[in-house]
Parts: C-alpha cells; sequence; structure tokens
C-alpha cells in the first residue's frame, strides 16, 4: 500500500524557487494498477521520484507498506523502469535482467528463465541492447524490474517513443504480465486511451504546481481487450479524463 | 605512394640534400642497419614505457576526479597548464632533474600522452544518465557497485580513444626528450643527421618514428576490439 500525505516540492532555478507538486496525498491500494495523467511538466516524474526515494521529501510524507524514505529501496519495495531505455549496453539480454541479483545476491527473485519464458525473451537472451528494437528493449526493461520480485513496479512514460502499433501490443503483454504475476503499478503516461485500457483508476494532475483534480475509477471488467477500445465504455471515460485536463488547462 | 615517390624524384631531379629519393633512403638505411634498428628499439621502448606510464597515473587521476568535483575542480586546471607548455621547453629542465638516461625520456613520453587519456576518461565517467545512475540506486546498489558495474565499463571506450591519440604523441615525447642530451634513439639520429646535413638518415629516422607511432596505434586498435569482445560498447563508444 503506498500513502501520500500532503507531499508538496519545489525546485530552485535561477529564475527563483519552481514549485511542481503542491499537497499532494493520495492511497494506492495493494494490487492496484493507478495511472497518472496530467499536462507534460507538471510534476508527475517527481512525484515517481519521491515514491520511490530517488528524490528527497521536502513537506509531508511516503509510506509503501509502513516504510519510508531510504528503507523503501532497502528493503526492495518496487522496481522503476524509466521513459529512456536504461539497458546497460555491455551486458547481454539475460544478464541485464539478472541485473538486480548482480547487485543484490541475497535479493527473492524471480529466475531468470522463467522471466523470460513469460515475457518471449529466452532466444534473445544472448544478444546485446544495440540488436534489439525499441519494444524489445523495453520488455527486457519489464523482464528485469518483475525478476526482482517486488511489490510495486512504477512505471514513468515507458511506451512514450513507441510508435502505436508497438504501443498498444506492449500495453497488452504489460496486462499480460500482470495478470500472471500481480503487482501495484504506478504508471505515468500521455495517452488518455492508454490510462483507461491499463488501469483500475486514473489520477488526473493539474498544470504545475500538480494538485490531484481528479480521480478516476476505471470500472471495465477485465481481462481487456484492444477490440473493445472504441467501445462507449472506454470513450466514456476517455472523455471525462479530458474534459478534466481541458478544465486545468484553462 | 613509394612508386610516384620515387618517379617525381627522379623526374624531375629532385636535389638529394632537399628531399631524396626513396631508394637512397633504403640504400642509408642498409649501411648501417644496426645503428638505425637500435635507435629504433630504444624509442620504442621509451615511447611504450611513457605511454603505459601516461595511461596509468591518467586512469588513476580521472578515478579520483570522478569522486571528487572538488579535486577536480582544484587541479584539473594545473594539467591544461601543463599542456599547453610546449614541451620543447621543458624537456632540457626534465634531463637536469632526472638525468639524460630512459627516465627522462619515458618522463616526456609520459607529460605528453597524459592529457588526452586523462580528458577522454574522465569524459566516460560521467557520461552516464541520470536514470542509469538511478536505475542503481533503486537497486540499492553501493559506491562501489555503481563505480565498478556502470562507470568504469562506461568509460572504458572513452579510455580507448584517449590511447589512440595518445599513442603516436607518445613517439613524439620521446624523441623530442632525446634531442636533449642522448646519444641513441631516434631524437639522437634525427639530431645528428642535422648537424651532418645528411638529410637520408635524417628521413629513415622520420620514417621510422613514423612506423613507430603506426605500430603503436595498431596495437592499441587491436586491444581495443580484444576488450570489445567482453565489452561490445567499446566498439560503439570510441572512435
Amino acid at each position: 500500500m503506498i500513502e501520500i500525505q500532503d507531499v508538496s516540492y519545489s525546485y530552485s532555478t535561477k529564475e527563483g524557487t519552481l514549485k511542481v507538486l503542491d499537497h499532494i496525498s493520495l492511497s494506492i491500494a495493494a494490487g492496484e494498477l493507478v495511472s497518472f495523467i496530467g499536462p507534460s511538466g507538471c510534476g508527475k516524474t517527481t512525484l515517481l521520484h519521491l515514491i520511490g526515494a530517488l528524490q528527497d521529501l521536502q513537506t509531508g510524507s511516503i509510506s509503501i507498506n509502513g516504510s519510508r524514505g531510504h528503507t523503501i529501496i532497502e528493503r526492495n519495495l518496487y522496481s522503476i523502469i524509466f521513459q529512456e531505455i536504461t539497458l546497460l549496453d555491455w551486458l547481454t539480454v539475460k544478464k541485464n535482467i539478472e541485473l538486480p541479483v548482480r547487485l543484490n545476491p541475497r535479493l527473492k527473485y524471480i529466475e531468470a528463465q522463467e522471466i523470460m519464458d513469460n515475457v518471449g525473451l529466452r532466444k534473445y537472451q544472448n544478444l546485446y541492447p544495440r540488436q534489439l528494437s525499441g519494444g524489445m528493449k523495453t520488455r527486457v526493461s519489464i523482464a528485469r524490474s518483475l525478476m526482482a520480485n517486488t511489490p510495486i513496479l512504477l512505471m514513468d512514460e515507458c511506451f512514450a517513443s513507441l510508435d502505436e502499433v508497438t504501443r498498444e501490443q506492449m500495453n497488452l503483454f504489460l496486462l499480460e504480465i500482470l495478470g500472471k504475476i500481480r503487482r501495484t503499478l504506478v504508471f505515468i503516461t500521455h495517452s488518455i486511451a492508454e490510462a483507461v485500457f491499463i488501469s483500475d483508476r486514473v489520477i488526473i494532475f493539474s498544470q504545475k504546481p500538480a494538485r490531484i483534480i481528479g480521480d478516476v475509477s476505471i470500472a471495465i471488467p477485465r481481462p481487456r481487450k484492444l477490440a473493445g477500445i472504441e467501445n462507449p465504455e472506454y470513450t466514456g471515460y476517455r472523455k471525462v479524463i479530458r474534459e478534466l485536463l481541458n478544465k486545468s488547462s484553462i | 605512394m613509394i612508386c610516384l615517390w620515387e618517379g617525381v624524384t627522379r623526374v624531375f631531379q629532385v636535389p638529394e640534400y632537399i628531399f631524396p629519393r626513396f631508394s637512397a633512403l633504403i640504400l642509408e638505411f642498409c649501411k648501417f642497419p644496426m645503428f638505425f634498428l637500435e635507435g629504433f628499439l630504444k624509442t620504442s621502448l621509451e615511447s611504450c614505457a611513457g605511454l603505459l606510464l601516461g595511461a596509468l597515473s591518467a586512469y588513476l587521476l580521472a578515478v579520483i576526479f570522478s569522486f571528487s568535483r572538488v579535486l577536480k575542480d582544484l587541479f584539473y586546471q594545473w594539467f591544461v597548464a601543463l599542456k599547453t607548455v610546449p614541451i620543447i621547453a621543458i624537456s632540457p629542465m626534465i634531463v637536469l632533474w632526472v638525468g639524460s638516461g630512459m627516465a627522462s625520456k619515458v618522463l616526456m613520453a609520459s607529460i605528453i600522452t597524459f592529457f588526452p587519456i586523462l580528458v577522454n576518461t574522465l569524459q566516460g565517467f560521467y557520461n552516464i544518465t541520470e536514470n542509469q545512475l538511478n536505475l542503481f540506486k533503486s537497486l540499492n546498489a553501493t559506491f562501489w557497485q555503481i563505480f565498478l558495474r556502470l562507470r568504469m565499463p562506461m568509460s572504458l571506450g572513452y579510455f580507448f580513444t584517449g590511447l589512440k591519440i595518445a599513442s603516436p604523441l607518445s613517439a613524439i615525447g620521446a624523441i623530442v626528450a632525446e634531442f636533449s642530451g642522448s646519444t641513441e634513439g631516434l631524437g639522437y639520429i634525427v639530431l645528428k643527421a642535422s648537424w651532418e646535413s645528411n638529410t637520408r638518415a635524417l628521413m629513415v629516422a622520420v620514417i621510422l618514428a613514423s612506423g613507430m607511432g603506426i605500430t603503436l596505434y595498431k596495437i592499441i586498435e587491436f586491444s581495443e576490439y580484444a576488450v570489445g569482445k567482453f565489452f561490445p560498447q567499446v566498439n560503439n563508444q570510441s572512435l
């Protein structure tokens, strides 16, 4: 369970202080798939980094299963996947996936072979990142995060650089994997359609300093199919979210 | 190229003291083969030793600077200053300090090779993205794990680029050092040939020096290729 209480955050710039988060409070239950959506630069990535204790809190508190601060990292409570592919060029696919265990041999992890079978990477295991397509690299990043066997997955616009077809395939792939290996997901996206398709809840942020201006529960049954993405149940949610985003940009 | 050289000098009857024919250089070499070969070997040894010393000290300093921006900001400019001092001006001083033996030549070669290796290797240590660093932090990596598993592999390609730039320079360093009080080596041969207005011997020495520089470069290139078998990013990153 992720608890965010009254978190605000500012950056110091040459022009002065830039506030990006304004009194954010939010709870995410175990196993929930939650998307963060909002205008570019509104502070979503900052919030993700604060959840992952990659930046220090300035005000408020964030806890994951009762742990705070660097303890969140020490207790291996999350895995993070960045928008920019962060595979290491000198390691094969298999060794990239095994990176969490190489750094922490005492980690309770899922076997690399099992993960590679689940994500369809076994036949690519001896290739290097430069030999992979963008979609394959994203799969490797996801596989690495799953191997670490953490309860929470943080994903920061991981599919943003992919073409639409590959992106849809990755959305399906992610849901399929999360169906097998259940995790709590916090997923940043700019795509309203993607947010509605993947999530149980969509949190909508305003322009910076970001406030939560909407928390939409997506009551579409699973498994979700791409074929139904233009059905009224999807389009209805997309309309609500779009209206909230439009209001915030006025 | 050789045929063109021979042809042009013969056809235009270029005076030997200005630009000898290639065949004349072969004859000159064959007159005193051991003299030239011993000089070549001596300078090669000095160059290699100087390159090794320069590379090791530059790499070590790059490691230290990568740990501490404060130290880097304090001392880096001094190495820039050292680089801008004309090497021929400091050569006599180095001979004065460490003697006219091999040490002065090795030291000169290491001084001249030091800076490009330092600059490139340090760039390699710095050339990790914020997200790569955040990935390692999120995996609870220690300082040494970040250094050994991220910074060091990332710096390898840049290190080899520095080495390739420095390898021909090491020959220059050794030869320039031989100008100041040496009785053997290619630098000595160049000086002696200049005093005697012996253009043929001078050019033989120059060609041997070029050959040495090319050989060193090729050795580095081969080493880079070999290391690239284990660290593929090396071949992608370097020149």
